[in-house]
């Protein structure tokens, strides 16, 4: 990274869409039926400062992992850029995107698998700073230690097996893991979700100290409302791959404009809440992501649809500073809100 | 062990209990053999219900709620055996019955929902048709009236076009729908009490939503009483009448919804609450309370409370606690004799 600007984003990502081809069956082959594509992204475009915590939001099949591996480039894009700094992720390759990937690293969801059980945790700690080259033998172990140490463990964990440990113990190895190489950006997959809630708890203090006391920028992807508003500054709403709405935190979780996100809002389980809900804020499930709704996606679950939704997609509209919306009831492009 | 232990406990049930619970779990013990020994998954049990009531257990990943809530019907998973304790239902010890007793309880009078709808249902039959079958078996019913009341009874979960619908196989719909046909096949023969183990876990928050609804809306119309095992503190809140707290395979407290979310007495319980995200949009509140230590390890658990290495009010007398609820139900008991609710 030469971006000597303090101000300038950590990372970019520029209308960046990814589909997958579907699988045809052989009757659909004999029968030239078309081929046909899912839409995973759908022209997304975010940014990420220093010392950030931006939260990615959605149900499940919404683009949410897809956006984390074509960040890192584990995938490729269709189209749209990753700009890292001022290198474009995707036009890079050999040793300038080896170098790249240094200042990203990625936390997936599930420690029990993301962690090889036949390396001790000192050499899977060690292990990206070695293949970086950024250390010597003796400076890997200082290196571990160090990084144990950072993520709440012993130094003398490094001995040990993943098996060995807890599931909150291994999702702090593979932190440190992700911290060897000392990036800037940080991506975290579901990253508390396989917790109990009582390490979950440990894991976000973590990671909120790691952003202020290193001021990486993370990315946090989740499907709960609630560890975004804990961790997160600011907060993409994705619905079948496109931005529903975004912004800082407190504008879109406490004032949002979009009904997808205040449906999400509603149907959190509310700890001290009423027993019995009237009825469930948003109904249906998500469609499928090859045929995606016409006009606005949302409209086949939304309860505010009016005949437009079905026509038209609407436009990205700045509701407040920052706060973007794509709604033509709770955010039309004339700025006129309904009352309501 | 096992065995003797059983036979003796099957006379003590009918004529200890009185008419008014639909449930009771008295002393249960589960144990795992494993290589440091037999690994108690529940220890001394002791849980009730009444008809019409929803009853929440919660704790985190290992506390034994699941075993606990599959013990009732039979259905602990292999080696895994009841080594003490009964489960008393209608007045009657179900612990040690054979296989065909069980059967005219388990699957009708009691039935169980499971977190993983796909794995639960066959994927070689049509939706409909399992459905149909609890009728046919279970209510000795004929095959079109079999028919009509799946169609019905589809309807009344939820779903649209239910002709049309039951003659789909599990794959070709989608979770929340397969959720809801697990639901009905459970709701079908009536029963008295659903068990319901972690059923939101794997959808949606959305989806969640819809099946809690769900279940609740038909909890109140058919005055069938539930138990939900649920790691989710919020979800339990949501949906319980009575709550209780599970650590290490002990119930740590047990209480109405109201006394223990509200004013929880026990330790765990209180750390519990303390660590849950609350959602409150626009206020980042930073650091989180987290309970610090590991999980317990059940074959290596300190003698006494098994909280007590992870307890902040931890003292030398943890290790003589007998983790016995201190007030019988309905009070709010708790296992704790040196803490109480803060306030």
């Amino acid at each position: 990274m030469s971006e000597p600007d303090a101000t300038s984003p950590l990372l970019v990502a520029e209308n960046i869409s990814k589909t997958f081809p579907v699988r045809r069956s052989l009757t659909q082959v004999v029968q030239r039926a078309p081929r046909q594509r899912l839409t995973a992204v759908d022209d997304v475009s975010l940014s990420l400062h220093r010392g950030q915590v931006l939260g990615i939001v959605g149900e499940s099949g919404s683009g949410k992992s897809t956006i984390a591996y074509c960040l890192v480039r584990l995938l490729e894009l269709d189209s749209g850029k990753v700009l890292i700094g001022s290198e474009d992720m995707h036009a890079v390759r050999g040793d300038a995107l080896r170098e790249l990937r240094r200042h990203i690293q990625l936390i997936f969801q599930d420690p029990y698998s993301s962690l090889n059980p036949r390396l001790t945790v000192g050499r899977a700690v060690g292990e990206p700073a070695r293949v970086h080259n950024l250390v010597d033998r003796a400076g890997e172990a200082a290196l571990v230690g160090g990084l144990l140490e950072r993520c709440g463990l012993r130094p003398q964990d490094a001995a040990r097996y993943p098996r060995q440990l807890s599931g909150g113990q291994r999702q702090r190895v593979a932190i440190a893991r992700a911290l060897s190489t000392s990036p800037e950006i940080l991506i975290a997959d579901e990253a508390v979700s396989a917790l109990d809630v009582s390490v979950q708890a440990q894991i976000l203090n973590l990671l909120a100290e790691l952003q202020s006391d290193l001021g990486v920028g993370i990315i946090f992807i989740t499907h709960q409302l609630a560890v975004i508003s804990h961790l997160a500054t600011d907060v993409v709403v994705l619905y079948l791959g496109r931005v529903m709405e975004s912004g800082p935190v407190a504008s879109v979780l406490g004032e949002s404009r979009h009904p997808y996100t205040r449906g999400l809002l509603q149907a959190q389980p509310a700890l001290r809440g009423p027993r019995t809900k009237q009825r469930p804020a948003l109904a249906g499930e998500l469609p499928s992501a090859i045929t995606i709704p016409s006009g606005c996606r949302f409209h086949t679950r939304c309860p505010l649809v009016a005949p437009i939704c079905r026509e038209v997609d609407p436009v990205p509209v700045e509701v407040s500073p920052g706060h973007i919306s794509r709604c033509h009831v709770l955010a039309p492009a004339d700025g006129h809100v309904p009352a309501g | 062990m096992t065995s003797a232990s059983l036979s003796d406990l099957e006379g003590a049930g009918a004529s200890a209990s009185g008419p008014a619970n639909l449930l009771d779990i008295r002393q249960l013990t589960v144990g795992f053999p494993s290589r440091r020994g037999v690994v108690l998954a529940a220890n001394h049990v002791i849980l009730s219900l009444s008809s019409s009531r929803t009853l929440g257990l919660v704790g985190e990943s290992g506390c034994g709620k699941s075993v606990t809530l599959r013990s009732v019907i039979g259905m602990i998973p292999k080696p895994g055996e009841v080594l003490e304790g009964e489960v008393v239902w209608h007045g009657r010890n179900l612990v040690g019955r054979n296989g065909r007793d069980v059967r005219s309880v388990r699957g009708r009078q009691i039935t169980m929902i499971f977190q993983d709808p796909g794995a639960s249902l066959n994927p070689v039959y049509s939706v409909g048709d399992q459905i149909a079958e609890v009728f046919r078996i279970k209510l000795g019913l004929g095959k079109k009236e079999s028919a009509e009341r799946t169609t019905e009874l589809l309807r009344s979960v939820g779903i649209s076009s239910p002709e049309k619908r039951a003659k789909d196989y599990p794959h070709q719909l989608s979770g929340g729908m397969r959720q809801r046909v697990m639901i009905a096949m459970a709701v079908a023969p009536g029963p008295e009490l659903l068990l319901a183990d972690e059923p939101t876990t794997a959808v949606d928050v959305t989806v969640q939503e819809q099946i809690l609804s769900l279940l609740v809306e038909l909890q109140q119309s058919s005055g069938m009483a539930v138990i939900l095992v649920s790691h989710d503190l919020a979800v339990i809140g949501q949906t319980c009448d009575e709550i209780a707290v599970m650590y290490a395979g002990y119930v740590v407290e047990r209480g109405s919804r109201d006394d223990v979310i509200n004013s929880p007495r026990h330790p765990y319980t209180q750390a519990l609450l303390a660590a849950e995200l609350v959602f409150e949009p626009g206020q980042r509140r930073g650091r989180l309370d987290t309970i610090g230590g590991q999980p317990p390890d059940l074959g290596d658990l300190p003698p006494g409370c098994p909280f007590q290495p992870r307890c902040r009010y931890a003292r030398p007398e943890c290790a003589g606690v007998t983790m016995v609820i201190d007030r019988p139900a309905p009070e709010h008991g708790s296992a704790c004799p040196f803490v109480e609710a803060p306030g």
